[in-house]
């Protein structure tokens, strides 16, 4: 039991990762990225490949999280020409080519994937392993949540929030916002790539249908769930993942009498239902992002005090979104 | 090359398919400026009424008949009960909405009719042999549906009072309200227009190949990439569209296996936005 609960947390926390990424990009900057998985799948297959051929896995994590970011170099150069709604569509579809490379070609191992990737750990008898791989990837989680926060602080952060909110205004400015949004992709996809690493190398074994866009769907509707604030999206993603797998088991007990299938399906149309009723009723998330740096204050005039420190909230910082 | 001639007839049937897809996805982003995902959903959920339909005994043409109706009707209440609250906001929320919708509706058709393959149990036709190559009744049949449907809405749009406030509202919605046409009425009529359309083209993707599940989602990227390489929003480019992408994939296939359709779909799209991102056609709506 302990080492199902460990289990289900790490892929939880696996599942955490690829949202506290994604929402750099949606959340933070507002790209509509449909392709998310495509960089967990690359993330994936190198660490695997480069595993499989006798590199340690450090170096696996590390050029998986590189050859992420390298997939996304042309695609964050394309956000900078594309309105919201066409990135996400060539972002989809890219996640499409990627599966399907990866399920026709040889070296990827076609639709059997790749078997034997080693395991971290391995060594370690089963119910510990779990327990070291659960604190392991929380201690990987918090890094990460504390490094992508100490970036959006930063002015980069601001800069990113209000592209967000107004990009033409922020242009005005003489930002570069290309060059924003660009590194706000790479840095996304790049956590991606490395929670494919630590998913390959935790379950061993990968193969195309484990990359279907259905995963992005998930973590999207993760950090919807969640909110913008880092650690919002990466709780969001692993309560969805959670509540996957607690009807998963309950169904597995016999405590819901359908089917295993019908409840995968049923799961699914309540996700559906629910991501459109978090839209309409919830779109900020359960847990919203507050700007928790200094506020600007102005310099001249005599306005309040209060009202002047008073932290900027993400509210405050967006601008009216019209459609372009 | 002696089986160009052949290459070119079946690229045309999936191009016109493919263009039957486009237009829907573009008559909704014409009027309501979204890239709506859920159309793949209309398309699977419209096919399966049909088979529903036949399982009880109704005739063929009933049964295409029924599975329009769905079609309009999903649509339509996919509007009232999931964009409508919406759209006021902006286009990229309308967009995840329309994940949430396709994920609801393609998974009650896996829960209803199972995840398997399926089909209308059609007769087989013997295959057409014209000279230079050849066709089967069906693939010629659902050729001469796409552009009868293609003929239908350039009329509704161009001779009708319901397509010149189509027009209206697409071009200018807040003058359009201005002038008294009635938006809402408009709108909810465009969602039952392309609601059509998508059953239309799952229907014809469901007689020509198989069922499952994911039969409109698996056309989706496809469609998407013929409305963008046409123009979207404009119904000759979708045409147009649908057409090269067909011919050119199956062309493509002298070169480079057919699995990789896709990624020649996404090369096309890709190029297009790059170099022309009004499509071939049209420079109504920025990119």
């Amino acid at each position: 039991m302990s080492t199902y609960l460990t289990a289900t947390l790490s892929i939880a926390l696996i599942y955490g990762l690829m949202g506290l990424g994604l929402n750099i990009q949606w959340g933070h900057t507002g790209l509509l990225n449909f392709g998310h998985v495509a960089f967990f799948a690359v993330g994936a297959y190198t660490s695997g490949l480069l595993a499989l051929a006798g590199m340690p896995i450090w170096v696996g994590a590390v050029a998986a999280l590189v050859a992420a970011a390298v997939l996304a170099l042309p695609v964050g150069w394309l956000t900078v020409r594309l309105k919201e709604d066409y990135l996400a569509i060539v972002t989809l579809a890219l996640a499409e080519v990627v599966r399907i490379i990866f399920l026709n070609a040889d070296w990827s191992g076609g639709p059997s994937g790749l078997t034997g990737v080693p395991r971290l750990f391995s060594q370690i008898e089963r119910s510990t392993r779990t327990w070291i791989w659960a604190l392991l990837l929380v201690l990987i989680v918090v890094v990460a949540v504390t490094v992508v926060r100490s970036v959006t602080e930063a002015p980069f952060g601001r800069t990113l929030r209000a592209i967000r909110g107004d990009e033409v205004a922020v242009a005005s400015l003489g930002k570069n916002v290309a060059a924003y949004k660009t590194q706000s992709f790479l840095l996304g996809a790049g956590l991606a790539g490395l929670a494919g690493s630590l998913y390959a190398h935790w379950i061993g074994y990968i193969a195309p249908e484990q990359f279907v866009p259905l995963v992005t769907f998930y973590v999207f509707i993760g950090i919807i769930l969640g909110g913008s604030s880092h650690v919002g999206a990466v709780l969001g993603t692993m309560l969805l993942v959670a509540a996957f797998e607690a009807s998963r088991f309950a169904t597995d007990l016999g405590a819901i009498p359908i089917s295993a299938t019908a409840m995968a399906n049923l799961r699914l149309i309540v996700v559906g239902i629910g991501l459109v009723l978090l839209l309409r009723w919830r779109p900020e998330g359960l847990w919203p992002y507050k700007y928790r740096g200094v506020a600007v204050t102005p310099t001249t005039g005599d306005s309040g005090d209060a009202a002047a420190t008073a932290p900027i909230t993400e509210e405050q910082e967006r601008v009216p979104h019209g459609r372009h | 090359m002696d089986h160009l001639p052949q290459l070119l007839a079946n690229g045309v049937v999936d191009g016109s398919l493919y263009a039957l897809t486009a237009l829907g996805i573009s008559l909704v982003f014409a009027i309501q400026r979204f890239a709506n995902v859920a159309h793949s959903a209309f398309m699977t959920l419209s096919a399966y009424a049909v088979l529903a339909s036949l399982a009880v005994g109704v005739p063929i043409v009933g049964a295409v008949g029924v599975g329009l109706v769905t079609g309009a009707v999903v649509a339509v209440l996919s509007e009232r009960l999931a964009f409508r609250a919406l759209e006021r906001g902006p286009a990229v929320t309308l967009v995840i909405a329309s994940i949430g919708v396709t994920l609801a509706l393609q998974h009650l058709v896996a829960l209803i009719w199972g995840s398997g393959v399926r089909n209308y149990g059609l007769p087989v036709w013997v295959q057409l042999d014209l000279g230079l190559f050849t066709i089967t009744p069906i693939g010629l049949g659902t050729m001469l549906i796409a552009f009868v449907a293609v003929g239908l809405l350039l009329v509704l749009l161009h001779r009708t009072q319901l397509g010149v406030y189509m027009r209206a509202v697409s071009d200018l919605p807040d003058l359009a309200r201005v002038c008294g046409v009635p938006a809402r009425r408009v709108i909810v009529a465009t969602w039952a227009v392309a609601g059509a359309l998508a059953a239309l083209a799952g229907i014809a993707f469901g007689i020509r190949t198989v069922l499952t599940p994911m039969l409109g989602w698996d056309i989706l990227i496809l469609g998407f990439a013929a409305a963008i390489l046409g123009g979207i929003g404009s119904v000759a480019g979708a045409v147009i569209g649908g057409l090269v992408l067909g011919v050119g994939a199956e062309v493509a296939t002298i070169w480079v296996p057919s699995t990789y359709r896709e990624v020649f779909a996404f090369a096309v799209m890709l190029v297009v936005l790059l170099l022309r991102p009004q499509g071939i056609v049209g420079a109504r709506t920025r990119v």
